[in-house]
């Protein structure tokens, strides 16, 4: 059993572990304190062997636990670390790149070279966005609007071929969409403050920032998304109904784990209302 | 017109703030063990260094005694703004609450 001696103390390869993982502030506001109260917990429980165990599980699960969560949940600070900055990338732009060409990977067989000419697109697309948002970074909540719609038209006439009549149908019912989620969202106005009146973190492409939790258009989106894509690829319905599945059991854990921190403070329009 | 940025106050900042103000400085380990599994080690100092940056609590390294060793802890205490928004909450939910219930 590791002891407290002056050349080795428990948690110091954590420590080495945290400088090769973890940016400097992170380090020092987050990581270091965590591994003191290992220190102290490991002094607290003497030489009891159990309690010694008790204190190294519960100091190793901090350390991993920050180890997950801190890219997720501390703002712009963890990317700082080398192994950290090479995994997750800025912003977890690795992480999405990786998780892109995999899911490109996966439908090649399915599209072929169609696949190829959407990544390109895609490709360029991002450029041309990211080039804009550096030049028009004071408008960029905004501005990036005409280029988004640019995008879909792209990605409609790239699959017109394909798809044929399916597409002008999944365009007039995304329309169709669009006008009752407009026709809903007037009637029903939500409690949460306007996104102008939010802190914008900067314009990405990231669709857990587009505001619609707890509005019944947000349910309504998904399930059109979701039927949309299923009469455009019946093949994957085991996949979807997979997907479904798993989602609803996150959102339950989610709902269970968050509902009495919350409870009291649900819009009146939210779901969970009604 | 845009409202004026207001600080917000989640149940967990709310959590640390009610034991600071009620016990004084505390530790991270302290307050994790005080809130009986509604804050977990390592990650309650993501919520800590939060509130930090948004002022409502300020912290010091543990002056450690002659000859010790280890890393040495944080110590938390609330700031008067801390305090200042807690006593606001309190307020507010305690005027919202029968709203809220009926």
């Amino acid at each position: 059993m590791t002891t407290f001696t002056p050349n080795r103390q428990p948690g110091e390869r954590l420590v080495k572990l945290a400088t090769w993982l973890f940016d400097e502030p992170t380090r020092s506001t987050f990581v270091l304190p965590a591994l003191a109260d290992f220190q102290q917990e490991l002094r607290v429980a003497g030489e009891s062997p159990g309690r010694r165990l008790t204190a190294y599980v519960r100091g190793y699960a901090a350390f991993a636990r920050l180890v997950v969560a801190a890219p997720f949940i501390v703002p712009s600070a963890p990317m700082g670390g080398p192994v950290t900055t090479f995994v997750v990338g800025k912003h977890g732009g690795n992480l999405l790149l990786v998780l892109a060409l995999a899911l490109f990977a996966a439908i090649r067989p399915l599209f072929g070279w169609f696949a190829v000419a959407v990544v390109g697109l895609g490709v360029m697309l991002a450029i041309v966005l990211r080039v804009w948002n550096n030049h028009h970074a004071d408008s960029r909540a905004t501005a990036a609007d005409p280029l988004l719609s640019l995008l879909a038209v792209a990605l409609f006439a790239a699959i017109w071929s394909m798809f044929g009549w399916f597409v002008l149908a999944a365009v007039g019912g995304g329309v169709v969409m669009a006008v009752a989620l407009r026709r809903w969202n007037t009637r029903h106005p939500t409690k949460y403050p306007p996104a102008s009146d939010r802190a914008m973190p900067g314009a990405e492409i990231n669709l857990s920032s587009i505001p619609v939790a707890g509005d019944f258009g947000g349910l309504l989106f998904v399930i059109g998304a979701i039927v949309t894509v299923l009469l455009g690829l019946p093949d994957i319905r085991w996949f979807v109904l997979a997907s479904v599945v798993a989602g609803a059991v996150l959102a339950g854990v989610l709902f269970l784990w968050r509902s009495p921190r919350t409870a009291t403070f649900v819009p009146a329009n939210s779901i969970l209302r009604r | 017109m845009t409202a004026p940025h207001v600080p917000s106050l989640p149940p967990k900042e709310r959590l640390i703030l009610d034991l600071l103000i009620a016990n004084g400085p505390l530790f991270g380990l302290q307050l994790v063990a005080m809130s009986d599994g509604a804050l977990k080690r390592g990650t309650v100092y993501v919520t800590l260094g939060r509130m930090e940056a948004k002022g409502f609590v300020r912290s010091e390294q543990e002056v450690m005694p002659p000859g010790a060793i280890g890393l040495p802890r944080r110590v938390y205490y609330p700031t008067p703004l801390g305090e200042r928004v807690m006593r606001a909450w309190s307020r507010l939910a305690s005027e919202l609450l029968p709203e809220m219930q009926s």
